[in-house]
């Protein structure tokens, strides 16, 4: 390998990105050794990288927004400097106001540091003002990572989640250090406390879903357990192998996992990889990843149906109708937008494809509880409202450019869509009336550290919603916490006179 | 009353170390990646730096700056790392290894005052690169995620990658030569 030449540059890059051959990085350090000015721009190129990836989010989250078109979030470093600044002059007030702060994992008085933290989960904390911020960056983004995982009923007000053997309160911040796999139990409905089955684990890249009541577990290698009495079964849903580090990432057999309304049915999005024979003449076979919808009975097992998926969707599950029989999904189009297809959840059969396509593509799809309508939120901001009778569309509304994920819920009654956005610089909720399309009323959500927004519980008279955040991600700097799921309730009569 | 005691020793330990160690984490990583370039790997290596550190921790001389310490760790959790990868093994054959980092060190002032023009640099770049940076390096997106998000060939995803770092290295060195300040 000569120095300078565009070999060396490729192979430079290629150890970077690790996607170097034996050859090349063989050949890179032959060239390091051979050329003196060889190293010193090798050490420039890779310092340049490296340095950007220190810079890594000082707050890690849950979904993240897309990166094409305009940036939607400020560089890291630029939000490090802005949450240093705020959180110096929370120092300040403090001091001023001649508080005194309690070291940050002084025990409680039982001695058990686990206990979740009496302060709201909002509030600036004194460690945080120290000047570790920016460099706690890759603490968060790399080594520590939010290791509570959490999973919500879709029809009751159950939410579990790891943490230790103590019980955590909903919007607690745990301290790292008291982690834990055990499983914990929410009803936000009787308790804020949460209930541990201690004998109950959720791993670290497990795939798992709740029965639509709450009642039930289920891990996609098969285990299900009931949570009221927790009782054990398994479901043979063909294994939940996983692959570490493809193209960087993980590759699991089943990426996701939902149950259908009435809790009858499964729906795995597969993650199939299929080998082609290669064109290359270097390469025998070339791998890719054609993923499915597979619909099984529960608690059988039995394979329903079979139906493509879009290669995203296990960041958008499937919207079924109530009764499970029609599922909704979506399929990007590439230049032309994301169409959404309606299928039989028995036969796999399109029934309908929705037009017009979306500009960019749904961050959430939702069918009414009758199902005859359909709501669809497209990231270019538009929220789309269509009968499902006559496959019309019925109203098209602005709400924004959209980042990271969505919800959409129908009240009970059908007459008002609550959407859960990230639209312009924070959370927001957006309450339509379905009849006229109209925005009734908009409010903020609580301030997340990511770009997360909450998914909707609507009460069964239609009049009150709880907004459930379960994405908030990691925080702290000096000392890192574990960020739990919050619960907030909105009433429609108060949302409308804002 | 014992165990409790024990515990806030243990837990002011965690607390000292964790001080001394965030700060230090960013450099420590870079100074990884001057060997390991690839950034899972990089952390892969810092993580286990840390787990060793963490155990070696009551033999730290509190006089003594830490992030020299800990890189003299990271380097033989560094060669471990390269001992069990044969298309690695070239690193350590006559001292290669040492010399990148002795070199590093020697180029760091340069590095860091090219550095400074980072951030300008990154203003100039088109958005969706910008968007690109941010989600790669940022945000630690993999590349198949980012791939997925603006609809392009992981391929793609790599060689823009690449394009970008030349177009900021460029930039920097323009702005090096031209004395230009953004401070």
């Amino acid at each position: 390998m000569n120095f300078p030449s565009t070999e060396f540059d490729d192979a430079v890059t290629a150890a970077c990105q690790g996607t170097g051959s034996e050859a090349d990085i063989a050949a890179l350090h032959a060239t390091l050794r051979a050329f003196e000015a060889a190293r010193d721009d090798y050490l420039w190129q890779v310092e340049l990288h490296s340095y950007l990836a220190s810079l890594a989010l000082t707050r890690t989250a849950g979904p993240t927004p897309p990166v094409n078109g305009n940036p939607r979030f400020p560089p890291a470093r630029r939000l490090a400097v802005v949450k240093w600044a705020v959180a110096a002059a929370a120092v300040l007030i403090a001091f001023g106001g001649g508080l005194c702060w309690q070291r940050w994992n002084a025990p409680a008085p039982d001695g058990n540091i686990s206990a979740s933290r009496k302060d709201g989960p909002n509030m600036s904390r004194v460690d945080d003002s120290k000047p570790l911020v920016a460099a706690g960056g890759l603490a968060l983004g790399g080594i520590f990572k939010a290791t509570a995982r959490f999973a919500r009923a879709s029809d009751a007000p159950i939410i579990v989640g790891t943490g230790g053997q103590e019980p955590i309160e909903l919007g607690a911040e745990v301290p790292y250090e008291s982690r834990g796999d055990t499983l914990h139990v929410w009803d936000w409905s009787k308790s804020r406390r949460s209930r541990v089955m201690k004998d109950v684990r959720l791993l670290p890249d497990q795939t798992f879903c709740l029965s639509p009541d709450g009642t039930l577990l289920v891990w996609a290698k098969g285990d299900v357990v009931n949570l009221t009495n927790g009782e054990r079964l398994t479901i043979d849903l063909g294994g939940a192998f996983h692959i570490d580090r493809i193209d960087f990432g993980s590759l699991r057999r089943i990426a996701h996992l939902q149950f259908t309304p009435d809790g009858r049915q499964l729906a795995l999005v597969l993650e199939n990889l299929v080998l082609t024979k290669s064109s290359h003449p270097l390469r025998r076979l070339d791998l890719a990843i054609a993923p499915v919808f597979q619909i099984v009975e529960f608690p059988s097992g039995k394979l329903v149906c079979e139906f493509p998926a879009d290669k995203e969707a296990d960041h958008l599950p499937l919207a079924f109708s109530a009764d499970g029989k029609r599922a909704v999904s979506q399929y990007y189009q590439d230049k032309s937008g994301s169409k959404i297809v309606e299928r039989s959840a028995l036969t796999g059969e399109i029934r309908r494809e929705y037009e017009p396509h979306l500009r960019e593509y749904a961050r959430a799809i939702e069918l009414s509880a009758d199902g005859s309508l359909l709501a669809a939120c497209d990231s270019a901001g538009d929220a789309l409202l269509w009968d499902t009778r006559t496959g019309q569309l019925k109203h098209k509304i602005a709400v924004g450019h959209l980042h990271g994920g969505a919800h959409l819920r129908f009240s009970p009654d059908g007459k008002l869509l609550a959407l859960s956005v990230f639209s312009g610089p924070s959370p927001k909720l957006i309450l339509i009336d379905v009849a006229n399309g109209a925005i009734m009323a908009t409010g903020p959500q609580e301030e997340s550290f990511g770009d997360t927004s909450g998914d909707i519980h609507w009460s069964a008279d239609s009049k009150s919603f709880d907004v459930i955040s379960d994405l908030r991600g990691i925080a702290g700097s000096e000392v890192l916490y574990n960020m739990y799921p919050s619960v907030g309730t909105w009433k429609v009569s108060d949302l409308r006179q804002r | 009353m014992t165990d409790r005691n024990d515990r806030r020793s243990n837990d002011d330990s965690q607390a000292q170390f964790l001080r001394l160690f965030l700060p230090s984490e960013r450099e420590l990583f870079r100074y990884v990646a001057a060997l390991v370039p690839n950034v899972g790997d990089a952390e892969e290596i810092v993580q286990q730096t840390a787990v060793e550190l963490w155990k070696r921790f009551d033999q730290y001389d509190a006089q003594q700056p830490f992030t020299p310490w800990a890189c003299r760790f990271a380097i033989n959790i560094i060669k471990q790392w390269v001992a069990s990868r044969q298309r690695w093994q070239a690193l350590l054959e006559r001292g290669l290894a040492e010399e990148l980092v002795n070199r590093r060190d020697q180029l760091r002032p340069q590095f860091e005052n090219r550095l400074s023009h980072l951030d300008q640099c990154l203003e100039k770049l088109p958005s969706e690169q910008r968007g690109i940076v941010e989600a790669y390096y940022f945000r630690r997106q993999s590349i198949a995620v980012v791939a997925a998000e603006t609809r392009r060939s992981v391929e793609s995803v790599y060689k823009a990658l690449q394009r970008i770092r030349l177009l900021l290295r460029q930039c920097i060195e323009q702005a090096e030569r031209t004395g230009e300040s953004f401070a």
